[in-house]
C-alpha cells in the first residue's frame, strides 16, 4: 500500500498489522542485540529514551513477525537481512521461529492498585501472573496461525505447581483462560467500582506465580508438543509505581530457571540503583542493560547513519512516486555558496580587520596573516580560516609569557595549532554569523536524531513533505536545498522547545533550567579561546552529587526540586545522560541537551564538551540565574 | 437514554430556576466547591446564596493542592477567594474543608485516586435535600471523579432510602479558560476512577474506539493519550455549535496533520457536539458509542474511550455518556475517560469576574420521578 508521507504513520509499533510492520522494521535495528543462546535463557534490560525503538525490538520476537519475515525473506531479498540477524541470534532457523516471544506491556491500571492498601501488593501478583498466562496463549496460537480465542481448545499447559500456586497443573487453553480472566476481571471489578465500597476483592497470590510457570511448563498445540523457546517481553516498566518495580525486579532477578526476560523501560537517569534489588549485578543476576542510544553512539563509523537510512528507505518506498528510491539522495549535502558570496566576504574582511588590530602591537603573527590572506579558497573556507586564526591568536595571547612576543610564528605552526576542532567550532560561528546553512545533509540529520528512531522519523518526515511538495509541483528539483533543510529543521527545533513548558509538571521550571544550560553552554562555546572546541552542549554532575540527588544520602531533600526537573528532562528526551563517565578520576553523570535542541540554541552537535557543574547552581539555575564565563564571546 | 428529557437552566433561567427550587420549601443545601484561584470560585455559591429560601446552605470546600512550584504567587488569590467564601457563608451556614492533596510519589499526579479518598469523608452531603456541585473551580479530573461517584452512590441509595438532589453547575467562561491556562501537563495518561475501558486487558481483544473531545491547544495530550491507547478507529468530537461559528472549521485546521495523516482517522468519523448544552453533547456522544456498540455486539463488541479534552460543560456530557453506558456493561463491552491531567496552572490577566454564563444541570433527583 502506497501513502502520501509514510513518514507520518503513527501506527508502527503495536496497532499495525504484521505485514506492515515487518516492511518498516530496519534489519540494522538488530545490530544493538549482540549474543546467542544465551539471550533467551537469562534476563536483558533494554532502555532508551521513548521513541527509542524499544517496543520494536520485543515486537520483532513475537510470533506473528518472526513468522512473517520468514516468510518475505523467502521470496524477498529486500527481507533476507532481517532473517539473517535473527538466524544469527538464534530467533530463526529455516524460517520458522524458534523463540517464543511473549509480549506484556505494562499499563497504568497496574498503579491504580496501589490504593487498594495492604492487599495492593498480592492483587499486582495475581494480575501479573494472570497476564503472564493470557499472553502466552495468545502468543502459542498466534505461532501456529490461529486465533484467539476461538482455538485455545488446542491448547494444553502442563506442569508441577510448587509453593501454593494455582495455576491449574493440567489444563487447556479454554480452562486457562477462564482462570486467568477471572483473575483480571476481578481486579477490573475493583478498579471500575463506582459509589460506596462493596464487598468486591479482587484475587489475589502469594507469589509472581506466572514468572515459574512459564519458565516449567509444557506446551501443546493438536497434542504437538511445542519446543519453541519462551521469552517474556516485558514493555513499558516505568508505568508501575516504584514498589510494584522493586518487587517485579526482584522477582525476575531472584528466578533461578533458565527463562528468557527481555524487560524493556525508559532510561531513567535519577533512580537509586535503577531499582535492582541491592546487590544484584550484571553478568550474574541478569545478563546485560542495553541501552539503545548508548548503542548506537558507540557503535563503528556511520552505523547509525546507515541504520537511519534504512528505516528513511522503507518509509520513502512507500511513498507515491517514490517506490525504489532512497531518502537520503533526496538531501543535499553540499551548499550552493554563490548566494552567500557577499555575506562570507563581509565576515572574512571583519575577521581580518579585527585581527589585524589584535595584532598590530608585533610582527608575532604578520607570517599567520599572510598565508590566511592568501588561502586560495571559497568563500566559506576563507571566513573559516580567519575566524580560526582569531581563534589561535586569541589563545596565544591568553598564553603565559613563555616565549618571547617577539618571536614570528610560522605558517607551519598555524597548520598545527589550527585543529579539526577549533575549524569545525569555527565553521559554525561563520554559518550562526552570515546564515550559510549549518545543519543539514544526511549526516547531521542523523546526528539531529539523538540516536532516537522517533525523532528521526519526526524530522525525516517534516523533509520528505518539501521534497513531496516539490515532486507533486513538477518542480525540477532533484534534491531539497540545504538552506531549506536547514530552515525546516530549525523550525523543528523552534517546536519542542516551544513544548518544553507544557510538556511536564514542572515545565515552566524545566524550561529555566534550560535556558540557563543553553546559556552556559553558548558562552563557552563560543569564548574567544574556544577552550572546549568543538564546543559545550552538556553539564556533568560527579556521581556522588548524582547519589544525593536520588536520595541515596543524607542531604537529597535540599535538591528535591532538581531532581524533578532533572528526572522530566531525561523520562522526555531532552536531556541524553550518559551514566559513570570517567574523567580525571572522577565519575560523573553528563547530561547532554538533546541534539536537536542544539539547533535551537546554534550549538555543535558533536558530544563530548561538557562542563562540570555542582549541585547549588544547578538548582539557581532552576530559578533562572545562569553562570557565565567571564571572557569575551568572539561571535 | 436516562439524561433524556433533562433539566437545564442557564442563563437567565439560571437564577429562576434557583429561586423557583430553592423557595417551593425549605431544603438543606451543600455546596461542593472547589477552593483555587479561579476568580469564579465563588460566584455559584454568590448566587444560590442570593436565591432565597428556607433551610439550611452550607459549603464543603476541596482544598486542593497540586504542589505547583509557584504556588506562593498563586496563594493570594486563593487567600483572596477562601476569605470571599468566609464573608458569604458568615452567618448562613457552616464551611467543611476537605484538603486533596493532588501529586502522590515521585511527583506524580494522581488525583483520581485522592478525589476518592476524599469522598468517603463526604457521607454526610447525603443528609442535605440538595447537593450542589460548583466545578468552576475545581480541576477537571476532580469533578468528573466528585460527579460520578456522587451519582453512583446516589443510584445505589435510591433503593433503600430518598435521596437528595443532585446538580451540577459551573460559571463558563471562554474568557477564562482561555487565560486561566494550563501551564503544564503531567507525564501520565490516567483514567477517571471507575472508568479504565480495561484498555490493559489481555483476555479480551476487540476494538478499542476513542473519543478525543476536541479542544484548542491539546497536541500533546492527544499523541500522549494516543501512545498510551493504541486505538483502532478514532472518532474526534468537535464542540458544534459554537459560540464560535469558525470554532469546529479552526479545530480541523488545528489538528488535520496529527488527526488525518498521523493517525490516519477517517473524515467521516469525525462527529459533532454541542457547545453550549452539556445534554446536547451527552445525546450526541452516546448516540455515536452506542452506534458501534450495536454494530459490533455479534462480534465481540467493542471499549469506547472518551477523552474531555475541551470545556468544562462538554466535559461534563461525556461523563454523563460514559456513566450510562456503564449500565450497558456486559460482555466485553467496557467504557472508559482517559485524560492527561494538568500539572500546573497559569493565571491570566484576568483578576476580576469577567463575562461568565452560569449553567446549571439537575443530574439526580426528584425530577426523575415527575
Amino acid at each position: 500500500m502506497t501513502s502520501r508521507n509514510p513518514f507520518r504513520i503513527r501506527s508502527f509499533q503495536r496497532a499495525s498489522g504484521d505485514d506492515q510492520f515487518v516492511r518498516l522494521f530496519a534489519s540494522s535495528a538488530l545490530d544493538v542485540v549482540e549474543g546467542g543462546a544465551e539471550l533467551w535463557e537469562t534476563l536483558q534490560y533494554l532502555r532508551s529514551a521513548p521513541g527509542g525503538g524499544k517496543t520494536s525490538l520485543l515486537r520483532l520476537i513475537t510470533p506473528g513477525p518472526l513468522r512473517k519475515v520468514g516468510v518475505l525473506a523467502a521470496r524477498d531479498a529486500r527481507f533476507r537481512k532481517t532473517s539473517e540477524r535473527l538466524q544469527a541470534l538464534g530467533a530463526l532457523k529455516d524460517g520458522r521461529p524458534t523463540v517464543l516471544g511473549i509480549i506484556l506491556s505494562f499499563s497504568h491500571d497496574y498503579r491504580d492498585l496501589d490504593d487498594l492498601g495492604p492487599r495492593a501488593p498480592r492483587v499486582f501478583r495475581a494480575l501479573f501472573t494472570a497476564r503472564v498466562v493470557l499472553a502466552t496463549l495468545r502468543a502459542l496460537l498466534e505461532m501456529g496461525g490461529k486465533n484467539f480465542p476461538d482455538d485455545l481448545s488446542s491448547i494444553r499447559a502442563t506442569w508441577t505447581p510448587s509453593d501454593g500456586a494455582t495455576i491449574p497443573a493440567d489444563a487447556t487453553g479454554d480452562s486457562l483462560r477462564a482462570w486467568a480472566s477471572e483473575i483480571e476481571d476481578s481486579a477490573y471489578e475493583v478498579l471500575d467500582e463506582l459509589g460506596p465500597p462493596s464487598e468486591q476483592t479482587a484475587r489475589s497470590m502469594i507469589g509472581f506465580d506466572g514468572l515459574h510457570w512459564l519458565a516449567s511448563a509444557q506446551f501443546e498445540d493438536d497434542g504437538v508438543g511445542i519446543d519453541t523457546q519462551p521469552v517474556l517481553l516485558l514493555d513499558e516498566l516505568q508505568e508501575l509505581s516504584i514498589r510494584q518495580r522493586e518487587a517485579l525486579n526482584e522477582a525476575l532477578t531472584a528466578l533461578r530457571k533458565p527463562l528468557g526476560i527481555w524487560v524493556a523501560e525508559r532510561l531513567q537517569a535519577l533512580q537509586p540503583n535503577d531499582l535492582l534489588a541491592v546487590g544484584v549485578r550484571e553478568g550474574r543476576d541478569y545478563q546485560r542493560e542495553i541501552r539503545l542510544e548508548e548503542r548506537w553512539r558507540g557503535a563503528a563509523g556511520s552505523s547509525l547513519q546507515r541504520f537511519l537510512g534504512e528505516i528513511a528507505d522503507l518509509r520513502v518506498d512507500q511513498a507515491d512516486g517514490f517506490q525504489g528510491r532512497s531518502f537520503f539522495p533526496l538531501l543535499a549535502s553540499e551548499r550552493r555558496l554563490d548566494k552567500w558570496a557577499e555575506a562570507l566576504k563581509a565576515d572574512s574582511d571583519a575577521s581580518e580587520a579585527s585581527i589585524v588590530a589584535l595584532a598590530s602591537e608585533s610582527n608575532r603573527y604578520d607570517e599567520w596573516i599572510k598565508s590566511t590572506r592568501s588561502l586560495d579558497a571559497d568563500p566559506l573556507a576563507r571566513s573559516v580560516a580567519w575566524r580560526t586564526l582569531q581563534i589561535l591568536i586569541h589563545r596565544d595571547l591568553a598564553r603565559e609569557q613563555s616565549s618571547f612576543d617577539f618571536d614570528a610564528l610560522q605558517q607551519s605552526e598555524l597548520e598545527g595549532r589550527a585543529t579539526n576542532a577549533i575549524q569545525s567550532i569555527a565553521e559554525l560561528a561563520v554559518c550562526k554569523d552570515t546564515g550559510v546553512p549549518y545543519y543539514f545533509g544526511p549526516e547531521r540529520l542523523a546526528q539531529l536524531s539523538s540516536a532516537n528512531v522517533d525523532q528521526f522519523i519526526e524530522l525525516a518526515g517534516d523533509l520528505f513533505e518539501e521534497v513531496m511538495s516539490a515532486h507533486l509541483l513538477r518542480r525540477n528539483e532533484q534534491e531539497l536545498s540545504a538552506e531549506r533543510q536547514q530552515e525546516i529543521l530549525i523550525e523543528a527545533a523552534r517546536r519542542k522547545w516551544k513544548e518544553i513548558p507544557r510538556g511536564s509538571v514542572r515545565g515552566h521550571a524545566v524550561l529555566r533550567f534550560l535556558e540557563s544550560m543553553a546559556q552556559m553552554c553558548s558562552a563557552e562555546t563560543y569564548r574567544e579561546t574556544a577552550p572546549y572546541a568543538p564546543g559545550v552542549t552538556g553539564i556533568g554532575i560527579m556521581m556522588e552529587d548524582r547519589d544525593l540527588l536520588v536520595g541515596e544520602r543524607n542531604g537529597g531533600a535540599a535538591f528535591s526540586d532538581l531532581t524533578e526537573v532533572l528526572s522530566s528532562c531525561v523520562a522526555l528526551n531532552i536531556l541524553e545522560p550518559w551514566l559513570d563517565r570517567p574523567n580525571k578520576g572522577q565519575r560523573w553523570l553528563v547530561l547532554y541537551f538533546n541534539r536537536l535542541l542544539c539547533v535551537h540554541h546554534r550549538l555543535p552537535l558533536g558530544y563530548g564538551g561538557w562542563r562540570p557543574q555542582k549541585l547549588p547552581i544547578l538548582k539557581n539555575w532552576i530559578t533562572g540565574a545562569p553562570s557565565s564565563p567571564k571572557e569575551e564571546s568572539f561571535v | 437514554m436516562r439524561w433524556d428529557p433533562y433539566v437545564l437552566s442557564r442563563g437567565d433561567e439560571f437564577d429562576a430556576f434557583w429561586a423557583r427550587h430553592l423557595t417551593a420549601r425549605a431544603r438543606r443545601v451543600g455546596i461542593v466547591a472547589g477552593l483555587g484561584f479561579d476568580p469564579r470560585a465563588c460566584l455559584v455559591s454568590q448566587k444560590l446564596l442570593a436565591a432565597g429560601g428556607e433551610g439550611e446552605r452550607e459549603l464543603w470546600l476541596i482544598c486542593y493542592e497540586n504542589g505547583q512550584a509557584d504556588a506562593d504567587t498563586l496563594k493570594p488569590l486563593v487567600d483572596a477567594n477562601d476569605v470571599s467564601f468566609q464573608e458569604l457563608f458568615a452567618g448562613r451556614g457552616a464551611i467543611h474543608r476537605h484538603p486533596l492533596q493532588m501529586r502522590r510519589e515521585n511527583g506524580r499526579i494522581a488525583s483520581a485516586s485522592a478525589t476518592q479518598r476524599v469522598f468517603q469523608e463526604l457521607e454526610p452531603l447525603f443528609g442535605y435535600d440538595d447537593i450542589v456541585v460548583d466545578v468552576s473551580a475545581m480541576p477537571r479530573m476532580i469533578a468528573l471523579v466528585l460527579i460520578s461517584q456522587l451519582v453512583a452512590a446516589l443510584d445505589t441509595q435510591k433503593a433503600s432510602k430518598p435521596i437528595p438532589n443532585l446538580h451540577v453547575v459551573t460559571a463558563e467562561s471562554v474568557v477564562m479558560d482561555v487565560s486561566v491556562a494550563e501551564e503544564s501537563l503531567a507525564e501520565d495518561v490516567v483514567n477517571v476512577t471507575g472508568f479504565t475501558g480495561r484498555v490493559g486487558a489481555e483476555s479480551i481483544s476487540n476494538p478499542k474506539i476513542w473519543f478525543p473531545i476536541l479542544g484548542e491547544g491539546q497536541t500533546i495530550r492527544l499523541q500522549r493519550i494516543h501512545d498510551k491507547l493504541q486505538p483502532d478507529e478514532i472518532c474526534p468530537v468537535i464542540p458544534f455549535p459554537s459560540l464560535n461559528p469558525r470554532r469546529g472549521d479552526a479545530l480541523i485546521e488545528e489538528y488535520r496533520s496529527l488527526l488525518f495523516e498521523d493517525y490516519r482517522v477517517d473524515p467521516r468519523n469525525v462527529l459533532y457536539a454541542s457547545e453550549f448544552n452539556p445534554f446536547e453533547a451527552y445525546r450526541q456522544v452516546f448516540g455515536a458509542i452506542d452506534r458501534y456498540r450495536l454494530a459490533l455486539s455479534e462480534l465481540d463488541s467493542c471499549r469506547a474511550i472518551i477523552s474531555p479534552l475541551s470545556s468544562k460543560v462538554l466535559s461534563m456530557g461525556a461523563l454523563l455518556a460514559a456513566y450510562d453506558h456503564r449500565a450497558q456493561r456486559g460482555g466485553q463491552f467496557h467504557v472508559g475517560i482517559h485524560y492527561v491531567e494538568a500539572g500546573s496552572y497559569r493565571p491570566g490577566p484576568v483578576t476580576e469576574p469577567p463575562a461568565y454564563e452560569l449553567i446549571g444541570m439537575w443530574i439526580v433527583g426528584e425530577w426523575e420521578d415527575s
